[in-house]
Protein backbone atom coordinates (compact mmCIF):
# COMPACT_ATOMS: atom_id res chain seq x y z
CA UNK A 1 0.00 0.00 0.00
CA UNK A 2 1.44 3.32 -1.00
CA UNK A 3 0.89 6.62 1.20
CA UNK A 4 -1.26 8.54 -1.18
CA UNK A 5 -3.66 6.12 -2.37
CA UNK A 6 -7.17 6.92 -0.57
CA UNK A 7 -8.18 4.77 2.61
CA UNK A 8 -11.59 5.37 3.12
CA UNK A 9 -12.62 5.29 6.92
CA UNK A 10 -15.52 7.95 8.37
CA UNK A 11 -13.29 9.55 10.95
CA UNK A 12 -13.24 13.53 11.57
CA UNK A 13 -10.16 13.63 9.23
CA UNK A 14 -12.06 11.94 6.18
CA UNK A 15 -15.04 14.46 6.81
CA UNK A 16 -13.05 17.71 6.90
CA UNK A 17 -12.86 20.08 3.78
CA UNK A 18 -10.79 19.02 1.39
CA UNK A 19 -9.75 22.83 1.96
CA UNK A 20 -9.22 23.23 5.14
CA UNK A 21 -6.76 20.26 4.68
CA UNK A 22 -4.66 21.27 2.02
CA UNK A 23 -4.21 24.42 3.85
CA UNK A 24 -3.18 22.95 6.99
CA UNK A 25 -0.71 20.71 4.93
CA UNK A 26 1.23 23.86 3.94
CA UNK A 27 1.14 26.04 7.05
CA UNK A 28 2.51 23.03 8.90
CA UNK A 29 4.71 22.11 6.05
CA UNK A 30 6.23 25.73 6.02
CA UNK A 31 6.41 25.50 9.85
CA UNK A 32 8.63 22.34 10.07
CA UNK A 33 10.72 24.27 7.57
CA UNK A 34 11.42 26.91 10.11
CA UNK A 35 11.63 24.90 13.26
CA UNK A 36 14.78 24.25 14.31
CA UNK A 37 13.82 23.54 17.83
CA UNK A 38 14.24 20.08 19.38
CA UNK A 39 11.08 20.25 21.17
CA UNK A 40 8.96 22.30 18.58
CA UNK A 41 9.80 19.05 16.36
CA UNK A 42 8.82 17.23 19.19
CA UNK A 43 5.49 18.87 19.74
CA UNK A 44 4.51 18.38 15.82
CA UNK A 45 5.65 14.65 15.84
CA UNK A 46 3.76 14.03 18.44
CA UNK A 47 0.86 16.08 17.25
CA UNK A 48 0.96 14.36 13.66
CA UNK A 49 1.06 10.49 14.67
CA UNK A 50 -1.57 11.56 17.32
CA UNK A 51 -4.08 12.41 14.22
CA UNK A 52 -2.73 9.68 12.56
CA UNK A 53 -4.44 7.28 15.42
CA UNK A 54 -7.68 9.89 15.51
CA UNK A 55 -8.01 8.79 11.29
CA UNK A 56 -7.60 5.61 11.79
CA UNK A 57 -4.79 4.97 9.05
CA UNK A 58 -2.40 2.03 9.31
CA UNK A 59 0.30 2.86 11.05
CA UNK A 60 2.39 -0.10 9.73
CA UNK A 61 2.64 1.24 6.76
CA UNK A 62 4.06 4.44 8.02
CA UNK A 63 6.53 2.05 9.61
CA UNK A 64 7.96 0.08 6.50
CA UNK A 65 8.08 3.34 4.45
CA UNK A 66 10.67 4.35 7.49
CA UNK A 67 12.50 1.67 7.45
CA UNK A 68 13.18 2.15 3.72
CA UNK A 69 14.28 6.13 4.60
CA UNK A 70 16.35 4.71 7.14
CA UNK A 71 19.50 4.72 5.02
CA UNK A 72 18.95 8.19 3.99
CA UNK A 73 18.54 9.17 7.68
CA UNK A 74 22.02 7.79 8.08
CA UNK A 75 23.54 9.41 5.10
CA UNK A 76 22.00 12.83 6.18
CA UNK A 77 23.41 12.43 9.73
CA UNK A 78 26.85 11.18 8.46
CA UNK A 79 27.51 14.20 6.04
CA UNK A 80 26.34 16.73 8.04
CA UNK A 81 28.70 15.69 10.98
CA UNK A 82 31.33 15.46 8.15
CA UNK A 83 30.83 18.76 6.37
CA UNK A 84 28.70 21.28 8.33
CA UNK A 85 31.53 21.88 11.11
CA UNK A 86 31.78 22.98 14.54
CA UNK A 87 33.38 23.48 17.58
CA UNK A 88 33.02 19.81 19.07
CA UNK A 89 34.55 16.97 17.53
CA UNK A 90 33.32 13.44 18.07
CA UNK A 91 35.78 11.76 15.66
CA UNK A 92 39.04 13.74 15.12
CA UNK A 93 40.01 14.13 11.41
CA UNK A 94 41.55 11.03 9.35
CA UNK A 95 43.45 13.57 7.34
CA UNK A 96 45.58 15.92 9.03
CA UNK A 97 44.10 19.61 9.20
CA UNK A 98 48.10 20.91 8.15
CA UNK A 99 47.47 18.95 4.83
CA UNK A 100 46.48 21.56 2.05
CA UNK A 101 43.01 21.57 0.06
CA UNK A 102 41.74 18.26 1.45
CA UNK A 103 43.41 18.60 5.00
CA UNK A 104 40.83 18.45 8.08
CA UNK A 105 38.89 15.68 6.32
CA UNK A 106 37.02 12.63 8.04
CA UNK A 107 36.33 15.03 11.18
CA UNK A 108 32.64 14.54 12.50
CA UNK A 109 31.26 16.91 14.93
CA UNK A 110 28.70 16.87 17.36
CA UNK A 111 26.61 19.91 15.61
CA UNK A 112 26.77 18.64 12.32
CA UNK A 113 26.00 14.85 13.48
CA UNK A 114 22.79 16.93 15.66
CA UNK A 115 21.81 19.19 12.94
CA UNK A 116 21.62 16.01 10.56
CA UNK A 117 19.31 14.38 13.24
CA UNK A 118 17.35 17.71 13.26
CA UNK A 119 16.28 16.96 9.64
CA UNK A 120 15.98 13.72 9.79
CA UNK A 121 12.94 13.96 12.10
CA UNK A 122 11.66 17.00 9.48
CA UNK A 123 11.66 14.41 7.16
CA UNK A 124 9.96 11.82 9.43
CA UNK A 125 7.29 14.42 10.34
CA UNK A 126 7.04 15.65 7.07
CA UNK A 127 6.56 11.80 5.45
CA UNK A 128 3.90 11.49 7.88
CA UNK A 129 2.09 14.73 7.09
CA UNK A 130 1.18 14.21 3.91
CA UNK A 131 -0.50 11.02 3.99
CA UNK A 132 -2.94 12.72 6.84
CA UNK A 133 -4.56 14.47 3.60
CA UNK A 134 -3.91 12.42 0.70
CA UNK A 135 -5.03 9.34 2.52
CA UNK A 136 -8.54 10.73 3.96
CA UNK A 137 -9.30 12.56 1.32
CA UNK A 138 -10.96 11.04 -2.13
CA UNK A 139 -9.15 12.27 -5.23
CA UNK A 140 -11.96 14.01 -6.92
CA UNK A 141 -12.50 16.25 -3.74
CA UNK A 142 -8.65 16.80 -3.51
CA UNK A 143 -8.60 18.38 -6.94
CA UNK A 144 -12.21 20.65 -5.90
CA UNK A 145 -10.46 21.42 -3.11
CA UNK A 146 -7.56 22.86 -5.04
CA UNK A 147 -9.88 24.13 -7.52
CA UNK A 148 -11.79 26.06 -4.88
CA UNK A 149 -8.79 27.65 -3.75
CA UNK A 150 -7.86 28.80 -6.89
CA UNK A 151 -5.98 26.90 -8.63
CA UNK A 152 -7.44 26.23 -12.24
CA UNK A 153 -8.86 23.19 -12.81
CA UNK A 154 -6.42 21.98 -15.76
CA UNK A 155 -3.32 21.98 -13.33
CA UNK A 156 -5.48 20.89 -10.80
CA UNK A 157 -6.84 17.94 -12.62
CA UNK A 158 -3.21 17.25 -14.06
CA UNK A 159 -1.76 17.07 -10.44
CA UNK A 160 -4.43 14.60 -8.82
CA UNK A 161 -3.80 12.61 -12.37
CA UNK A 162 -0.77 12.13 -11.69
CA UNK A 163 -0.91 11.17 -8.30
CA UNK A 164 -3.92 8.55 -9.58
CA UNK A 165 -1.14 7.12 -11.81
CA UNK A 166 1.34 6.24 -9.14
CA UNK A 167 -0.15 3.22 -7.96
CA UNK A 168 -0.83 1.76 -11.53
CA UNK A 169 2.92 2.49 -12.11
CA UNK A 170 4.28 1.06 -9.26
CA UNK A 171 1.75 -2.27 -9.92
CA UNK A 172 3.56 -2.08 -13.36
CA UNK A 173 6.96 -1.55 -12.66
CA UNK A 174 6.26 -5.00 -10.32
CA UNK A 175 4.85 -7.01 -13.21
CA UNK A 176 8.38 -5.59 -15.32
CA UNK A 177 10.18 -6.92 -13.00
CA UNK A 178 8.55 -10.06 -12.70
CA UNK A 179 8.57 -10.63 -16.12
CA UNK A 180 12.49 -9.87 -16.04
CA UNK A 181 12.69 -11.92 -13.04
CA UNK A 182 11.19 -14.60 -15.17
CA UNK A 183 14.06 -14.25 -17.98
CA UNK A 184 16.69 -15.43 -15.27
CA UNK A 185 17.70 -11.35 -14.41
CA UNK A 186 18.03 -11.35 -10.38
CA UNK A 187 20.12 -8.37 -10.46
CA UNK A 188 17.62 -6.46 -8.38
CA UNK A 189 16.92 -9.20 -5.75
CA UNK A 190 21.37 -9.93 -5.56
CA UNK A 191 23.03 -7.45 -7.61
CA UNK A 192 25.48 -4.65 -5.83
CA UNK A 193 24.56 -1.31 -5.90
CA UNK A 194 26.79 -0.62 -9.48
CA UNK A 195 25.05 -3.92 -11.40
CA UNK A 196 21.52 -2.65 -10.14
CA UNK A 197 22.14 1.41 -11.69
CA UNK A 198 23.24 -0.60 -14.95
CA UNK A 199 19.96 -2.72 -14.49
CA UNK A 200 17.55 0.46 -14.47
CA UNK A 201 16.78 0.28 -18.38
CA UNK A 202 15.34 -3.08 -18.27
CA UNK A 203 12.75 -1.32 -15.59
CA UNK A 204 12.50 2.18 -16.84
CA UNK A 205 12.05 1.73 -20.63
CA UNK A 206 9.25 -0.53 -20.52
CA UNK A 207 7.52 1.72 -18.06
CA UNK A 208 8.30 5.12 -19.94
CA UNK A 209 7.29 3.77 -23.24
CA UNK A 210 4.30 1.68 -21.04
CA UNK A 211 3.28 5.51 -19.48
CA UNK A 212 3.61 7.48 -22.79
CA UNK A 213 0.89 5.15 -24.73
CA UNK A 214 -1.30 5.47 -21.65
CA UNK A 215 -0.74 9.10 -21.52
CA UNK A 216 -1.54 9.80 -25.40
CA UNK A 217 -4.79 6.98 -24.98
CA UNK A 218 -5.85 9.27 -21.90
CA UNK A 219 -5.76 12.48 -23.80
CA UNK A 220 -7.78 11.05 -26.57
CA UNK A 221 -10.15 9.57 -24.19
CA UNK A 222 -10.70 12.70 -22.38
CA UNK A 223 -11.07 15.04 -25.78
CA UNK A 224 -13.88 12.86 -26.40
CA UNK A 225 -15.74 13.39 -23.66
CA UNK A 226 -14.97 17.23 -24.45
CA UNK A 227 -12.51 18.14 -21.97
CA UNK A 228 -12.35 21.86 -21.23
CA UNK A 229 -14.97 22.45 -23.37
CA UNK A 230 -16.84 24.96 -20.64
CA UNK A 231 -14.84 27.08 -18.34
CA UNK A 232 -17.74 26.92 -15.94
CA UNK A 233 -17.26 23.53 -14.85
CA UNK A 234 -19.74 22.01 -12.35
CA UNK A 235 -19.11 19.02 -9.81
CA UNK A 236 -21.45 16.12 -9.12
CA UNK A 237 -20.05 16.33 -5.56
CA UNK A 238 -19.31 19.59 -4.19
CA UNK A 239 -17.86 20.52 -1.02
CA UNK A 240 -19.41 23.61 1.54
CA UNK A 241 -17.32 24.79 4.27
CA UNK A 242 -19.48 24.25 7.85
CA UNK A 243 -18.89 26.00 10.98
CA UNK A 244 -16.95 23.42 12.38
CA UNK A 245 -14.30 23.07 9.12
CA UNK A 246 -14.00 27.18 10.33
CA UNK A 247 -13.20 26.34 13.73
CA UNK A 248 -10.31 23.86 12.76
CA UNK A 249 -9.21 26.06 10.18
CA UNK A 250 -8.93 28.44 13.09
CA UNK A 251 -7.16 26.08 15.29
CA UNK A 252 -4.88 24.75 12.87
CA UNK A 253 -3.88 28.84 12.22
CA UNK A 254 -3.41 29.03 15.91
CA UNK A 255 -1.30 25.91 16.15
CA UNK A 256 1.18 27.13 13.47
CA UNK A 257 1.33 30.72 15.10
CA UNK A 258 2.10 29.01 18.39
CA UNK A 259 5.06 27.20 16.87
CA UNK A 260 6.47 30.15 15.12
CA UNK A 261 6.29 31.77 18.42
CA UNK A 262 7.84 29.01 20.26
CA UNK A 263 10.51 29.33 17.63
CA UNK A 264 11.84 32.51 18.44
CA UNK A 265 11.16 31.91 22.20
CA UNK A 266 12.57 28.78 22.81
CA UNK B 1 12.97 -26.03 -33.26
CA UNK B 2 14.64 -28.88 -33.29
CA UNK B 3 13.58 -31.53 -31.16
CA UNK B 4 16.57 -32.79 -29.75
CA UNK B 5 16.57 -29.67 -27.49
CA UNK B 6 14.05 -31.43 -25.13
CA UNK B 7 15.40 -34.04 -22.65
CA UNK B 8 14.03 -37.86 -23.88
CA UNK B 9 12.18 -40.32 -21.88
CA UNK B 10 14.77 -42.00 -18.48
CA UNK B 11 17.28 -39.00 -18.35
CA UNK B 12 16.47 -38.43 -14.96
CA UNK B 13 13.51 -36.09 -15.94
CA UNK B 14 10.50 -36.42 -13.84
CA UNK B 15 7.33 -38.20 -15.80
CA UNK B 16 5.27 -35.51 -15.14
CA UNK B 17 5.65 -31.66 -16.39
CA UNK B 18 3.42 -30.13 -13.54
CA UNK B 19 2.43 -31.58 -10.48
CA UNK B 20 0.32 -29.25 -8.29
CA UNK B 21 -1.34 -31.42 -5.18
CA UNK B 22 -3.42 -28.88 -2.58
CA UNK B 23 -2.49 -25.63 -4.19
CA UNK B 24 -4.30 -22.49 -2.34
CA UNK B 25 -3.39 -18.91 -2.30
CA UNK B 26 -4.45 -16.47 -0.56
CA UNK B 27 -3.43 -12.98 -1.36
CA UNK B 28 -1.37 -10.05 1.38
CA UNK B 29 -5.31 -8.42 1.69
CA UNK B 30 -6.68 -12.17 2.25
CA UNK B 31 -8.20 -12.87 -1.00
CA UNK B 32 -8.81 -16.43 -1.27
CA UNK B 33 -7.60 -16.61 -5.36
CA UNK B 34 -6.87 -20.13 -4.89
CA UNK B 35 -8.57 -22.77 -3.36
CA UNK B 36 -7.33 -26.67 -2.78
CA UNK B 37 -6.37 -27.17 -6.75
CA UNK B 38 -4.86 -30.23 -7.99
CA UNK B 39 -4.03 -30.74 -11.43
CA UNK B 40 -0.76 -32.92 -13.08
CA UNK B 41 0.29 -32.62 -16.50
CA UNK B 42 2.32 -34.81 -18.21
CA UNK B 43 4.74 -34.19 -20.43
CA UNK B 44 4.68 -32.80 -23.64
CA UNK B 45 0.81 -32.48 -23.30
CA UNK B 46 -1.21 -29.31 -24.88
CA UNK B 47 -3.48 -28.12 -22.15
CA UNK B 48 -5.95 -24.82 -22.16
CA UNK B 49 -7.40 -23.48 -19.08
CA UNK B 50 -10.44 -21.42 -19.13
CA UNK B 51 -12.38 -19.63 -16.47
CA UNK B 52 -13.49 -16.30 -16.10
CA UNK B 53 -11.80 -13.28 -15.27
CA UNK B 54 -10.95 -14.08 -11.62
CA UNK B 55 -11.30 -17.36 -11.83
CA UNK B 56 -7.44 -17.61 -10.58
CA UNK B 57 -6.11 -18.42 -13.99
CA UNK B 58 -3.21 -16.06 -13.80
CA UNK B 59 -2.62 -16.69 -9.99
CA UNK B 60 -2.28 -19.75 -11.17
CA UNK B 61 0.30 -19.34 -13.61
CA UNK B 62 2.39 -17.59 -11.01
CA UNK B 63 2.23 -19.98 -8.62
CA UNK B 64 3.88 -22.77 -11.52
CA UNK B 65 6.49 -20.26 -12.25
CA UNK B 66 7.38 -19.79 -8.90
CA UNK B 67 6.93 -16.06 -8.56
CA UNK B 68 4.10 -16.90 -5.96
CA UNK B 69 4.82 -19.31 -3.45
CA UNK B 70 1.56 -21.83 -2.51
CA UNK B 71 0.01 -20.37 0.88
CA UNK B 72 -0.68 -24.34 1.45
CA UNK B 73 -0.07 -27.57 -0.61
CA UNK B 74 3.11 -28.07 -3.09
CA UNK B 75 4.08 -26.96 -6.84
CA UNK B 76 6.34 -29.40 -8.61
CA UNK B 77 7.88 -27.93 -11.49
CA UNK B 78 9.60 -30.93 -13.43
CA UNK B 79 9.52 -32.99 -9.71
CA UNK B 80 11.19 -29.54 -8.19
CA UNK B 81 9.14 -28.19 -5.72
CA UNK B 82 8.61 -24.37 -6.48
CA UNK B 83 9.33 -23.31 -2.95
CA UNK B 84 13.12 -24.74 -2.70
CA UNK B 85 14.06 -23.09 -5.62
CA UNK B 86 14.29 -19.16 -7.78
CA UNK B 87 12.02 -17.94 -10.31
CA UNK B 88 15.24 -17.64 -12.63
CA UNK B 89 16.25 -21.36 -12.06
CA UNK B 90 12.58 -22.01 -12.88
CA UNK B 91 12.77 -20.23 -15.96
CA UNK B 92 14.89 -22.72 -17.69
CA UNK B 93 12.32 -25.08 -17.14
CA UNK B 94 9.17 -23.27 -17.57
CA UNK B 95 8.57 -20.31 -19.66
CA UNK B 96 5.55 -18.00 -19.45
CA UNK B 97 4.57 -15.44 -22.24
CA UNK B 98 3.15 -12.57 -20.64
CA UNK B 99 0.02 -11.10 -21.56
CA UNK B 100 1.10 -7.83 -22.06
CA UNK B 101 4.27 -7.45 -24.11
CA UNK B 102 5.11 -4.28 -23.90
CA UNK B 103 5.82 -5.18 -20.16
CA UNK B 104 9.02 -6.76 -20.88
CA UNK B 105 10.61 -5.02 -24.08
CA UNK B 106 13.52 -2.69 -23.30
CA UNK B 107 16.12 -3.64 -25.32
CA UNK B 108 17.17 -1.53 -28.54
CA UNK B 109 17.16 -4.33 -30.86
CA UNK B 110 15.19 -7.72 -31.28
CA UNK B 111 18.50 -10.11 -30.92
CA UNK B 112 19.22 -8.19 -28.51
CA UNK B 113 15.96 -8.20 -26.77
CA UNK B 114 16.05 -12.16 -27.10
CA UNK B 115 19.35 -12.26 -26.24
CA UNK B 116 19.04 -11.02 -22.65
CA UNK B 117 17.46 -13.97 -20.81
CA UNK B 118 20.32 -16.50 -22.09
CA UNK B 119 23.12 -13.97 -21.18
CA UNK B 120 21.62 -14.02 -17.26
CA UNK B 121 21.96 -17.48 -17.62
CA UNK B 122 25.52 -17.13 -18.22
CA UNK B 123 25.78 -18.80 -21.40
CA UNK B 124 29.16 -18.35 -23.74
CA UNK B 125 28.20 -15.73 -26.55
CA UNK B 126 28.39 -18.30 -28.85
CA UNK B 127 25.70 -20.32 -27.33
CA UNK B 128 23.32 -16.77 -26.75
CA UNK B 129 24.25 -16.32 -30.81
CA UNK B 130 23.25 -19.93 -31.54
CA UNK B 131 19.68 -19.85 -29.09
CA UNK B 132 18.58 -16.58 -30.19
CA UNK B 133 18.75 -17.26 -33.81
CA UNK B 134 16.82 -20.66 -33.42
CA UNK B 135 14.71 -18.59 -31.58
CA UNK B 136 13.65 -15.93 -33.93
CA UNK B 137 13.46 -18.48 -36.91
CA UNK B 138 10.99 -20.35 -34.53
CA UNK B 139 8.68 -17.49 -34.94
CA UNK B 140 9.61 -16.17 -38.23
CA UNK B 141 11.45 -13.05 -37.00
CA UNK B 142 14.63 -13.84 -38.46
CA UNK B 143 13.86 -10.06 -40.70
CA UNK B 144 13.16 -8.27 -38.29
CA UNK B 145 15.93 -8.97 -36.05
CA UNK B 146 17.46 -5.40 -35.83
CA UNK B 147 14.30 -3.85 -35.18
CA UNK B 148 13.48 -1.42 -32.25
CA UNK B 149 11.03 -3.84 -30.54
CA UNK B 150 8.66 -1.13 -29.40
CA UNK B 151 7.89 -0.15 -32.83
CA UNK B 152 6.90 -2.99 -33.57
CA UNK B 153 3.05 -4.02 -34.51
CA UNK B 154 1.80 -6.40 -31.64
CA UNK B 155 1.32 -9.61 -33.14
CA UNK B 156 5.40 -8.91 -34.05
CA UNK B 157 5.73 -7.77 -31.01
CA UNK B 158 4.14 -10.97 -29.53
CA UNK B 159 6.34 -12.63 -31.30
CA UNK B 160 9.60 -11.43 -29.60
CA UNK B 161 8.14 -12.26 -26.47
CA UNK B 162 7.72 -15.63 -27.24
CA UNK B 163 10.55 -15.47 -28.80
CA UNK B 164 12.84 -14.47 -25.68
CA UNK B 165 10.85 -17.21 -23.64
CA UNK B 166 11.94 -20.02 -26.28
CA UNK B 167 15.78 -18.57 -25.93
CA UNK B 168 15.66 -19.90 -22.65
CA UNK B 169 15.01 -23.13 -24.01
CA UNK B 170 12.15 -24.42 -21.53
CA UNK B 171 10.21 -27.79 -21.55
CA UNK B 172 7.55 -26.77 -20.56
CA UNK B 173 5.57 -23.12 -22.16
CA UNK B 174 2.90 -21.34 -20.91
CA UNK B 175 0.65 -18.55 -22.99
CA UNK B 176 -1.06 -16.18 -21.22
CA UNK B 177 -3.94 -15.11 -23.03
CA UNK B 178 -1.53 -15.17 -26.55
CA UNK B 179 -4.45 -13.70 -28.51
CA UNK B 180 -5.36 -10.82 -26.75
CA UNK B 181 -6.01 -7.80 -29.30
CA UNK B 182 -4.67 -10.13 -32.14
CA UNK B 183 -6.66 -10.53 -35.50
CA UNK B 184 -8.39 -13.21 -36.56
CA UNK B 185 -5.33 -14.16 -38.73
CA UNK B 186 -2.78 -12.73 -35.29
CA UNK B 187 -4.36 -15.51 -33.72
CA UNK B 188 -4.31 -18.20 -35.75
CA UNK B 189 -0.38 -17.48 -36.41
CA UNK B 190 0.24 -17.67 -32.70
CA UNK B 191 -1.84 -20.49 -31.83
CA UNK B 192 -0.60 -22.71 -34.83
CA UNK B 193 2.95 -21.55 -33.33
CA UNK B 194 2.39 -22.70 -30.41
CA UNK B 195 0.58 -26.16 -31.67
CA UNK B 196 4.67 -26.52 -33.86
CA UNK B 197 6.00 -26.11 -29.94
CA UNK B 198 3.68 -29.08 -28.85
CA UNK B 199 4.98 -31.32 -31.95
CA UNK B 200 8.19 -30.53 -31.23
CA UNK B 201 8.27 -31.83 -27.89
CA UNK B 202 6.94 -28.97 -25.49
CA UNK B 203 4.31 -29.36 -23.10
CA UNK B 204 2.26 -26.71 -23.93
CA UNK B 205 -0.61 -24.48 -21.48
CA UNK B 206 -2.90 -22.15 -23.01
CA UNK B 207 -4.43 -19.43 -21.23
CA UNK B 208 -7.76 -17.77 -23.33
CA UNK B 209 -11.42 -16.51 -23.60
CA UNK B 210 -11.71 -17.40 -26.65
CA UNK B 211 -12.84 -21.35 -26.87
CA UNK B 212 -12.95 -21.73 -30.45
CA UNK B 213 -9.26 -21.43 -29.89
CA UNK B 214 -9.15 -23.94 -26.91
CA UNK B 215 -12.02 -26.19 -29.31
CA UNK B 216 -9.38 -26.29 -32.08
CA UNK B 217 -6.28 -26.57 -30.83
CA UNK B 218 -5.78 -28.44 -27.05
CA UNK B 219 -5.92 -31.91 -26.34
CA UNK B 220 -7.25 -31.40 -22.60
CA UNK B 221 -9.03 -28.73 -20.87
CA UNK B 222 -9.36 -26.84 -17.64
CA UNK B 223 -12.17 -25.25 -16.44
CA UNK B 224 -11.47 -22.75 -13.23
CA UNK B 225 -14.34 -20.89 -11.52
CA UNK B 226 -13.90 -18.92 -8.23
CA UNK B 227 -10.29 -20.23 -7.63
CA UNK B 228 -11.43 -24.02 -7.94
CA UNK B 229 -10.85 -26.54 -10.84
CA UNK B 230 -14.49 -26.77 -12.16
CA UNK B 231 -13.75 -29.27 -14.70
CA UNK B 232 -10.33 -31.16 -16.30
CA UNK B 233 -10.93 -33.57 -18.79
CA UNK B 234 -9.98 -33.88 -22.67
CA UNK B 235 -11.38 -31.19 -24.67
CA UNK B 236 -14.33 -32.68 -26.16
CA UNK B 237 -15.71 -33.83 -23.05
CA UNK B 238 -15.20 -30.61 -21.66
CA UNK B 239 -17.31 -29.29 -24.38
CA UNK B 240 -19.87 -31.41 -24.64
CA UNK B 241 -21.35 -30.35 -21.22
CA UNK B 242 -22.56 -26.76 -21.80
CA UNK B 243 -25.02 -26.99 -18.84
CA UNK B 244 -22.23 -27.54 -16.59
CA UNK B 245 -20.00 -24.97 -18.30
CA UNK B 246 -22.62 -22.09 -18.51
CA UNK B 247 -21.89 -21.99 -14.06
CA UNK B 248 -18.94 -19.63 -15.27
CA UNK B 249 -20.67 -18.43 -18.09
CA UNK B 250 -18.43 -20.11 -20.45
CA UNK B 251 -20.36 -21.03 -23.86
CA UNK B 252 -18.71 -23.90 -25.74
CA UNK B 253 -17.96 -22.98 -29.55
CA UNK B 254 -20.68 -22.25 -31.73
CA UNK B 255 -20.07 -25.17 -34.11
CA UNK B 256 -19.98 -27.69 -31.19
CA UNK B 257 -23.91 -25.92 -29.96
CA UNK B 258 -24.87 -26.52 -32.95
CA UNK B 259 -23.57 -30.00 -33.15
CA UNK B 260 -25.03 -30.86 -29.64
CA UNK B 261 -28.71 -29.70 -31.41
CA UNK B 262 -28.10 -31.95 -34.24
CA UNK B 263 -26.51 -35.04 -32.44
CA UNK B 264 -30.53 -36.74 -32.33
CA UNK B 265 -30.51 -35.90 -35.61
CA UNK B 266 -26.94 -36.90 -37.61
CA UNK B 267 -26.43 -39.50 -34.47
CA UNK B 268 -23.24 -38.23 -33.37
CA UNK B 269 -21.35 -40.16 -30.62
CA UNK B 270 -19.12 -37.33 -29.81
CA UNK B 271 -19.08 -33.64 -29.72
CA UNK B 272 -17.73 -31.77 -32.59
CA UNK B 273 -15.20 -29.18 -31.76
CA UNK B 274 -14.22 -27.84 -35.38
CA UNK B 275 -16.71 -26.89 -38.32
CA UNK B 276 -14.82 -30.02 -40.88
CA UNK B 277 -16.11 -32.21 -38.71
CA UNK B 278 -19.38 -31.51 -38.24
CA UNK B 279 -19.50 -30.57 -42.36
CA UNK B 280 -18.35 -34.71 -42.60
CA UNK B 281 -21.29 -35.75 -39.92
CA UNK B 282 -23.82 -33.88 -42.26
CA UNK B 283 -22.68 -34.45 -45.28
CA UNK B 284 -22.38 -38.28 -44.67
CA UNK B 285 -25.87 -37.88 -43.55
CA UNK B 286 -27.22 -36.25 -46.05
CA UNK B 287 -25.57 -39.23 -48.89
CA UNK B 288 -26.95 -42.28 -46.26
CA UNK B 289 -30.02 -40.81 -46.81
CA UNK B 290 -30.63 -40.08 -49.92
CA UNK B 291 -30.03 -43.55 -51.10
Amino acid sequence: MSLIEYYPGHTFIHRLDPRVKILALLLTTTAIFISENFLVIGVICLTVFTLWLAARLPVRVLGRYFKLLLGLFTFVIIMQGLFLGGPTALVKPVIPAAVPLIGGLGRLSLEGVVFGILLSLRLIVLVALMPLVTMTTPIHLFALGLVRLGLPYRIAYTATTAINLIPTLEKEAAAIIAAQKMRGFTVFERGNFGQKLRAYPTLVVPLIIGAMRKAQLMGVAMDARAFGYSTRRTYVEDIKMTAGDRLVLAGVIGYNLAILVANFVL
Amino acid sequence: MAASLIPKEGEGMAAKAIEIRGLTYVYEAGIVALRNINLSIQRNEFAGIIGQNGAGKSTLLKNITGLFKPTAGNVMVEGIDTRSTTVAELATRVGLVLQNPDHQLFAATVEEEVAFGPRNLGLEPAEVAARVEAALEGVGLLHLRREFPPALSKGDRARVVIASVLAMRPHIIILDEPTSGQDYRGCCQIMDLARELHRSGHTVIVVTHQMHLVAEYTERTIVLCQGEVLMDDTTRRVFSQPERLRRTHITPPQVTMLGLELAPLLGLPEAVLRVPELGDAVLSHLISHSK
